[in-house]
């Protein structure tokens, strides 16, 4: 576990480990097609190197209010389908030494993505599983305020 | 099971499949030569190749069939009755020793001598001097001392390729042709002329050879299916003591082999109905004046990107009187519903689950999976079954499925800067709102539309995508007449269509699967994806389908009394509740004052016989009252009229739907408030198609209260 790799990233105020096994790449988003009728996490279909993706809004699902839309998306592979979850900023690929089980229940959506938290420079970082992001962005039923 | 013998067992199946429609072909006509020889071929290639396995009793029977084909092709006389049964055994043991190889990796032990002394009889009763020939050598020389040469004809080359890894051949060129589409639009980017580059027009002519080649690995004849049903056919036919012939066409239409897997079981299960139930026995049939033998087809024809597959057959067709026996005594419908039912409506019954209209339940037919099943199936495939019935006469099923899944032709079509697509296979037809034949009919506060006297609900894509709320249809807009399943219809009112296309369809991820709207997305030439447009999905969530029988007729009801709309109801307050109730103004057909006398209960409704005339009484809530009489209301949609019993009548107003009714399945179909009196809305069709109250959880209270009010009535009678 220890030796796992994380892509560090902040969704809003809050900074993320996703595990980096199911990463494909990050890049910055471009046109976003929506999808009507989708679940509010869904922000709608993107064209990445001639792949469909269908972009998940990071930040609804967690709940957090963001000031500006997010500008990044993770590529990940679930389930033999292609995602984007959208991400602020991204900062590094790092292994963690440790990794702590998060001792104080989590606000917003936040409880249902993370239960381990690890050190990042003295930052605190939530290990959060991209399957576990995507499964929850489909009942996510409304948009945060 | 090691490779190779998963390879014979593999390839000699498929060799005897393809080789059953030649041994029919020959058993009719013995002197068939072309038919013999590949016969002859198959048995030799399966005795060729069992040698190189432990396999003796594949062996066995192999070797001695061969002897009887041998002297059969050398002329050395001619077929009779007796030969061809014994090559057919010889097929049918050989086929049960391999596939029992497939189950087991073995060959079972048990013992062929019987059918061996059969075959060697067969060859020594006609022809002692050519098997005292074949006994003394080596029988299985017998095709190189002939000239023959032994070698499998070119005709069928063929590899075998698992179908994964068909499968990856395609996935790959799908992305293959996005991968072009991405260059194309980054090199137009750059400002390249790519119209005018030679080079460029090249790839795109390879790359669509080459989809055409892909496309075409999947494919396979339909014959393949068919082979094997002219057997099936006999073996019904002798179990059953019926007398049939098969005929097939179309052989030659190529289907995905997708589509044909899952196509095999309903069509058995077509032909088995047909000569379980559809074909008379010998003696009805002469009676009516047929021919003994029974004629059954099956054919195929392509239409576009769609295959037909009919199976006929000249039986008795479909009993009608009989179906709706079964439909009411399932409990489908009320016996009254059931007779109000169209000719189109009644076969269609034939689909609801757990029907059989067979007397007794045999062995080939009548356990209760029926046509249902068939029909989940087609459906899964994107297809449709429709039923043609001629009374006395005989019936068609009909099939209408998809000739591949992965990539359809459909129509693109622009709403709010964005791409959708529409499969071609569900549109019927396009037709400008400015055309002549287009009649747009507002009424009930729903829109409709009548295109050359057949009516459609209507739908404005953008509505339902939530872009518009309210719509006015204008002149320059197109109509998508879309297909659904069963003989429904509606039109999709769309601002523009921007052409035709081939799309490689990729499946929806779950979360966008389940909105219900979209079966599929793709990424076309522009580089902006597109979503396909599921036009069942729309159907349901335009609430134009609702209940299980549904006809063009009920789609327009429907949509004419839908949801939410603004229309004049009438209010009245129902028997023995206090709530407020309407009923759209168009399907009030009177007010009638019901005498308690005219009130009957049967069959855990109330009935009132008015003028002779029976009419169901509609509430929940109703007892017959021992003197007097019941205002109500009489309402009609089509050729369905009931009562609703009311105790006061207030007024006609308009109204305006607040808050739909929180349970679909509720009568209620939202409320609404008038002059501060909450309102429920109620869905006349909806009510009228609901089963009777005797099945309802609620109505169980009722039909007590009422019966023991008929009771007592009784009794003060008496």
């Amino acid at each position: 576990m220890a030796s796992e790799a994380f892509l560090v990233g902040r969704v809003g105020e809050t900074w993320i480990g996703l595990h980096a096994e199911f990463i494909e790449a990050v890049v910055p988003l471009g046109d976003i097609v929506p999808v009507p009728h989708a679940p509010p996490a869904v922000r709608g279909l993107v064209a990445v190197r001639s792949r469909l993706l269908t972009l998940i809004d990071s930040a609804v699902v967690a709940g957090c209010a963001l000031d500006m839309p997010s500008a990044l998306m993770v590529i990940v592979s679930i389930d033999g389908h292609a995602y984007g979850l959208t991400l602020d900023q991204a900062d590094d690929v790092v292994t963690f030494d440790v990794l702590h089980a998060v001792p104080a229940a989590l606000a917003n959506g936040w409880q249902a993505l993370a239960d381990q938290m690890a050190d990042h420079d003295g930052r605190v970082v939530l290990i959060v599983s991209p399957a576990r992001l995507v499964a929850a962005a489909q009942t996510t039923l409304s948009i945060a305020a | 099971m090691d490779d190779l013998l998963r390879e014979f067992v593999g390839e000699t199946l498929d060799m005897m499949e393809e080789v059953s429609s030649d041994l029919v072909t020959w058993e009719a006509n013995p002197t068939d030569r072309g038919s013999l020889d590949r016969i002859f071929r198959t048995v030799h290639t399966a005795k060729g190749s069992s040698g190189f396995f432990d396999l003796p009793r594949v062996s066995a029977i192999a070797h001695a069939a061969e002897n009887v084909l041998d002297v059969l092709r050398s002329r050395k006389r001619d077929p009779d009755g007796k030969s061809v049964a014994a090559i057919l055994s010889a097929f049918d043991q050989i086929r049960m020793l391999v596939q029992s190889i497939a189950a087991t990796g073995s060959e079972p032990v048990g013992d062929d001598s019987a059918l061996v002394a059969a075959l060697a009889d067969n060859v020594r009763l006609h022809d002692r001097a050519v098997v005292a020939e074949e006994v003394a050598g080596d029988s299985s020389d017998s095709i190189a001392r002939q000239g023959v040469s032994p070698i499998v004809p070119l005709e069928w080359r063929s590899v075998r390729v698992p179908l994964a890894l068909l499968d990856e051949v395609m996935a790959g060129f799908s992305d293959l042709v996005l991968a072009r589409n991405e260059v194309a639009l980054q090199l137009r980017a750059r400002g390249v002329d790519l119209d005018n580059m030679a080079a460029f027009e090249r790839f795109y002519a390879l790359l669509g050879g080459l989809r055409g080649s892909i496309s075409q690995m999947r494919m396979v004849p339909l014959r393949q299916m068919f082979a094997p049903m002219p057997r099936l056919l006999r073996q019904l036919c002798d179990e059953l003591g019926k007398k049939a012939t098969l005929e097939t066409y179309g052989g030659e239409v190529e289907i995905d082999r997708e589509v044909i897997e899952a196509l095999r079981d309903p069509i058995v299960h077509i032909l088995r109905n047909a000569i379980g139930h559809g074909v008379e026995n010998e003696a009805a049939r002469a009676d009516c004046g047929k021919s003994a033998e029974a004629r059954i087809s099956i054919g195929a024809r392509q239409s576009g990107n769609r295959i037909l597959i009919s199976i006929e057959d000249d039986g008795s067709g479909l009993n009608e009187a009989a179906l709706i026996e079964r439909v009411v005594a399932a409990g489908h419908y009320s016996h009254d519903q059931a007779l109000a039912l169209s000719g189109a409506q009644v076969t269609n019954l034939i689909f609801l689950p757990g029907l059989s209209t067979a007397s007794s339940v045999t062995d080939i037919s009548g356990r209760g999976v029926g046509m249902d099943v068939v029909k989940a199936n087609v459906e899964k495939l994107g297809g449709t079954v429709g039923i043609e019935n001629r009374p006395g006469q005989g019936m068609s099923v009909i099939i209408d499925v998809p000739m591949t899944l992965t990539i359809i032709s459909a129509l693109a079509i622009e709403v709010g800067g964005q791409g959708f697509a529409i499969p071609r296979s569900v549109v019927d037809e396009v037709v400008l709102v400015s055309n002549d034949a287009v009649q747009l009919i507002d009424a009930g506060g729903a829109q409709m539309v009548r295109v050359r006297g057949r009516m459609h609900a209507l739908v404005h894509l953008e509505a339902l995508l939530g872009q518009q709320t309210r719509f006015v249809e204008s002149e320059d807009r197109a109509l998508i007449l879309c297909r659904l399943t069963g003989s429904r219809s509606f039109a999709l009112s769309v601002p523009d269509i921007r052409d035709h296309d081939e799309l490689v369809i990729k499946p929806l991820p779950p979360m966008l699967a389940s909105i219900g709207l979209y079966n599929g997305f793709s990424l076309p030439d522009s580089g902006r994806p597109m979503l396909v447009l599921d036009i069942e999905g729309i159907a349901k969530h335009a609430a134009v389908e609702r209940s299980g029988v549904d006809s063009t007729e009920q789609v327009d009801e429907n949509m004419e009394h839908g949801r939410g709309n603004m229309d004049r109801w009438l209010c009245f307050t129902p028997w023995g509740r206090k709530t407020m109730s309407a009923v759209p103004m168009s399907t009030v057909d009177r007010l009638v004052d019901v005498a308690h006398d005219q009130l009957q209960l049967t069959a855990g409704r109330i009935v009132a016989c008015i003028n002779g005339q029976l009419t169901c009484v509609e509430s929940d809530d109703f007892a017959i009252p021992q003197e007097g009489s019941v205002r109500m209301i009489c309402v009609s949609l089509g050729d369905h009229t009931s009562l609703i019993p009311c105790r006061d009548i207030a007024h006609l107003a308009p109204l305006t739907m607040q808050l739909p009714a929180p349970d679909r399945d509720s009568i209620v179909v939202g409320l609404a408030m008038h002059d501060n009196n909450l309102v429920e809305m109620i869905d006349v069709s909806h009510m009228m198609n609901r089963p009777s109250a005797a099945s309802r959880s609620r109505g169980g209270g009722a039909t007590t209260k009422a019966s023991s009010e008929v009771t007592k009535k009784r009794r003060a009678n008496g």
